[in-house]
């Protein structure tokens, strides 16, 4: 037993500074990455910077800031498609950056497709803070709020004092708004999938088959809801009467 | 004739079939009558149906050699010699469908109780109008038409002009302008009358125009126009013997006067439309017809970048102007431009379509400099050089120096009335911002697991679970050995607490160690002497000389208790100590 246990420990202490290594390589790799893309941008190379910025969020980085870098330069390299398709995933991180709302309404004059105005909807009105604050800030929220209230519950529980009662009543109703807002936010973004159209224009058909008959057109940045996914094809919805098929590559799930 | 109102109809005819019933008149007529058997082509006739003694309707869907203009009816009912009789007598308009012969009103059938009656058909002669016959200045009644270019290219506005003469007062005057095939045809509703004489006769001349802009091209007809109207009969104002009659008689309460009913026509008129000449300009050609001027105008030729100022393009002229659209602007890239809403004010009059419309751009320099803006250019069909025109206007200048704010002003258009000084602010340039250039960029924020956030969410209840668990062990532990010992702790703190009073300190220390004893024998209790305590401990297992050692202790405690020695204050501060180290060795 003893000698297994021998074996454990000199394994992890050999396993562990080696994972350490690697992760810090791949940091190091990134940060390069990340710099080499900045000085592309700023060169003109948009192309490149496009390939590193996409090359570190495929190695699992997930960041408004990085997102809204790739939106840049997308929209720099003449692929508005893209370029909404990043904004919008950095809308969802850093929803309240005053550079991304302002580059991604630039990009939205570009679209072609009229957008349905949601500006003034009463979700909007009524869940205001689903849209205005970040997922992650939701998340934390809730979880800060939720134990207040308990911790006010165990108080009072050990004191039998009123106030500390009446303090978790009052801070309850704004947890438990938070934490349904945080569970809708899952619930959004495990099933009510939207996307963005990103070839310059393609006809979303009734069917599968390229020669579907043709239902109507969409252009690059146009935002739909993906309804279905059926052998590489997505069924969308653009608006309430505007249902059809396209091809899987064609649009960027947010 | 004017028609009856229905309901007297209706009535004569419940009345006449009353009669008809009744047996008092029942022989049943149709006849047919026509005012005149000799008409020319263009003119009406009346056909005059009456039925006696019956109520019946006429089917005249069998005359087919001419189109009935009206319809009018009336009833008469009459008591001669006992015998009644009744009248239903129908009015026809006839206009003949053929230009010369024979047209045929054939027998009309009026069906009654089942019966079917025929009237005897007529045979009416019509003359072809004679195209070199002139309206006769001798008539006392005449019209002419006339357009003022019967050679017009397409697109040209002519007028076509109806004149009517009349030196007699004419009634219930009625013109029927023609179809205008091939024009668009727009009245010009403001009619001209005048008087004039002719031949020595005082005549009113009243004239309507049209204006008519041909739409084909080639040889178009203006069908005839047609005027109905009525002529009170001349009064005989002298009897059979020629003297003259009291005027009273000339009134037309004692001399109803009879009015004819005549209907004329203008002569059709033959147009030749001629298409226009193959355009070979460059630039498209803007499909005006007429003649035209063209001016540019800009409000102001200095500005600052961010200024505004308006270019206007005035189009003025006569012809098919409410056809012209916007001329062509080629502006330098160097502003924005906002359109405005034309301005335009187009008359009809006797001569046709005129006025003028201005075309308006608000002009924004986003950049200083020196800019031309080229001359705009229209190109029309010019009538009475009969050739294509190119109107050009003038190039303007406009320099633009720096803007002193640097911001770029709305733009101001002339028709509109600023009510605030205050102006939105426009981009006079369109970017994205920079990207983010920061490290942070790359350092991830993946987002929480539902499972973790739910376990988070969580946490707090293990933490109330054990506090519930711990306050009911603590509040439910009724025992006698756990209240007693509680009881103990708190007397021994009782009593060190009042150690300067000896009574009170005594009392605590009697109950504390009386409740220790009751606590080790799980039993409760206040009072207990020194050998039941002895025994009581020894009962419980309790070692002798600790057993020995409490029933002491409670003895002393008891004794200064109850005697009056006053303790010095070490002696109470051993006596508490004793019954510390007691209580060390029963209540650990």
């Amino acid at each position: 037993m003893k000698s297994f246990l021998a074996l454990c420990f000199v394994s992890l202490s050999m396993v562990i500074p080696a994972i350490i290594t690697v992760c810090a390589a791949d940091t190091d790799m990134i940060t390069r990455d990340f710099i080499s893309s900045m000085e592309s941008y700023k060169n003109g190379d948009y192309q490149k910077a496009v390939d590193l910025l996409e090359s570190i969020a495929a190695r699992g980085v997930q960041n408004g800031k990085l997102y809204y870098n790739l939106g840049n330069a997308h929209l720099k390299n003449d692929n508005l498609g893209n370029a909404v398709l990043w904004y919008e995933r950095a809308l969802q991180k850093i929803p309240g950056d005053p550079d991304l709302r302002f580059n991604y309404e630039y990009a939205l004059t570009l679209t072609k497709d009229a957008r349905e105005n949601t500006s003034f909807s009463p979700t909007r009105i009524f869940f205001f803070w689903k849209y205005h604050l970040s997922r992650k800030t939701v998340v934390w929220t809730a979880i800060s709020l939720n134990l207040i209230v308990w911790l006010f519950i165990i108080v009072w529980r050990m004191t039998r004092r009123k106030g500390f009662w009446y303090a978790a009543c009052i801070t309850f109703l704004p947890a438990l708004i938070f934490i349904a807002t945080a569970f809708f936010n899952y619930y959004e973004s495990t099933y009510l999938r939207l996307a963005i159209i990103l070839p310059k224009q393609i006809s979303v058909r009734s069917g599968l088959l390229d020669n579907s008959t043709e239902l109507f057109k969409l252009h690059a940045g146009a935002k739909v809801r993906v309804v279905r996914t059926l052998r590489d094809h997505l069924q969308i919805r653009y608006s309430k009467d505007k249902i059809g098929w396209i091809a899987a590559k064609n649009a960027g799930i947010i | 004739m004017q028609r009856l109102p229905n309901y007297i109809l209706k009535l004569s005819i419940i009345i006449a079939v009353i009669l008809t019933a009744s047996g008092v008149s029942a022989k049943i007529t149709v006849d047919a009558q026509v005012d005149r058997t000799r008409i020319q082509s263009g003119e009406s006739l009346e056909l005059s149906v009456t039925i006696e003694n019956s109520n019946g309707q006429v089917d005249i869907s069998s005359i087919k050699d001419f189109k009935v203009v009206s319809q009018t009816s009336h009833s008469t009912i009459n008591f001669i010699n006992g015998q009644t009789s009744q009248k239903i007598i129908y009015v026809y308009t006839l206009e003949p469908l053929i230009k010369s012969g024979k047209a045929i009103i054939p027998r009309l059938r009026v069906k009654s109780n089942g019966k079917t009656y025929q009237s005897e058909p007529i045979e009416i002669l019509v003359n072809k109008v004679s195209a070199k016959t002139k309206p006769s200045k001798d008539l006392d009644v005449w019209i002419t038409a006339k357009v003022s270019n019967s050679t017009p290219f397409t697109g040209q506005q002519i007028i076509y002009t109806f004149t009517l003469y009349n030196s007699v007062q004419i009634h219930e005057a009625k013109f029927s302008p023609p179809e205008f095939l091939g024009f668009e045809a727009t009245e010009f509703k403001k009619t001209n009358a005048y008087k004039k004489i002719i031949k020595g006769r005082e005549h009113i001349v009243t004239e309507l125009n049209y204006v008519l802009i041909p739409k084909k091209t080639g040889a178009l007809v203006i069908e005839p126009s047609s005027f109905n109207f009525g002529i009170l009969d001349l009064m005989k104002n002298r009897d059979r013997s020629g003297r003259s009659l009291p005027d009273f008689l000339m009134d037309p309460f004692f001399n109803p006067r009879k009015m004819t009913k005549h209907t004329i026509r203008t002569l059709a008129l033959n147009l030749t439309v001629k298409p226009l000449p193959e355009y070979t300009g460059h630039g498209g050609f803007s499909g005006l017809v007429g003649k035209f001027e063209l001016k540019t105008d800009v409000e102001t030729s200095n500005l600052k970048v961010g200024d505004s100022t308006t270019l206007s393009v005035t189009l003025k002229g006569q012809g098919n102007i409410i056809d012209a659209g916007e001329p062509d602007f080629k502006l330098p890239d160097a502003f924005k431009i906002y359109e405005d809403n034309p301005e335009e004010k187009i008359s009809l009059d006797r001569t046709g379509y005129s006025g003028y419309k201005i075309f308006r751009k608000a002009l924004v320099p986003v950049k200083q400099g020196s800019y031309e803006i080229r001359p705009v250019s229209l190109t029309y069909f010019d009538i009475t050089e009969k050739a294509y025109k190119k109107l050009t206007s003038q190039p303007i200048i406009l320099q633009v120096a720096p803007s002193q704010t640097a911001q770029a002003a709305p733009p101001r258009l002339s028709s509109q009335v600023s009510a605030s000084r205050k102006q939105k602010v426009d981009f006079t340039g369109r970017d994205i911002l920079p990207p983010k250039e920061e490290l942070e960029a790359v350092q991830s924020q993946n987002r929480l697991s539902l499972f973790l956030f739910i376990l988070l969410l969580a946490s707090p209840l293990p933490l109330l679970a054990g506090l519930l668990i711990f306050q009911r062990l603590t509040r439910n532990d009724t025992r006698p050995a756990i209240l007693m010992k509680n009881k103990a702790r708190k007397a021994l703190k009782a009593a060190i607490n009042t150690i300067d009073q000896q009574n009170e300190m005594l009392a605590h220390l009697y109950q504390a160690v009386n409740a220790a004893i009751f606590s080790i024998a799980n039993r409760s209790g206040e009072a207990l002497t020194w050998k039941e305590a002895r025994e009581l401990l020894t009962q419980c297992g309790q070692p002798p000389q600790i057993a020995q050692q409490a029933s002491d202790l409670l003895s002393r405690v008891e004794s200064a208790k109850f005697s009056a020695a006053e303790l010095s204050d070490h002696e109470r501060k051993a006596l508490t100590e004793d019954v510390r180290r007691l209580f060390k060795e029963l209540l650990p």
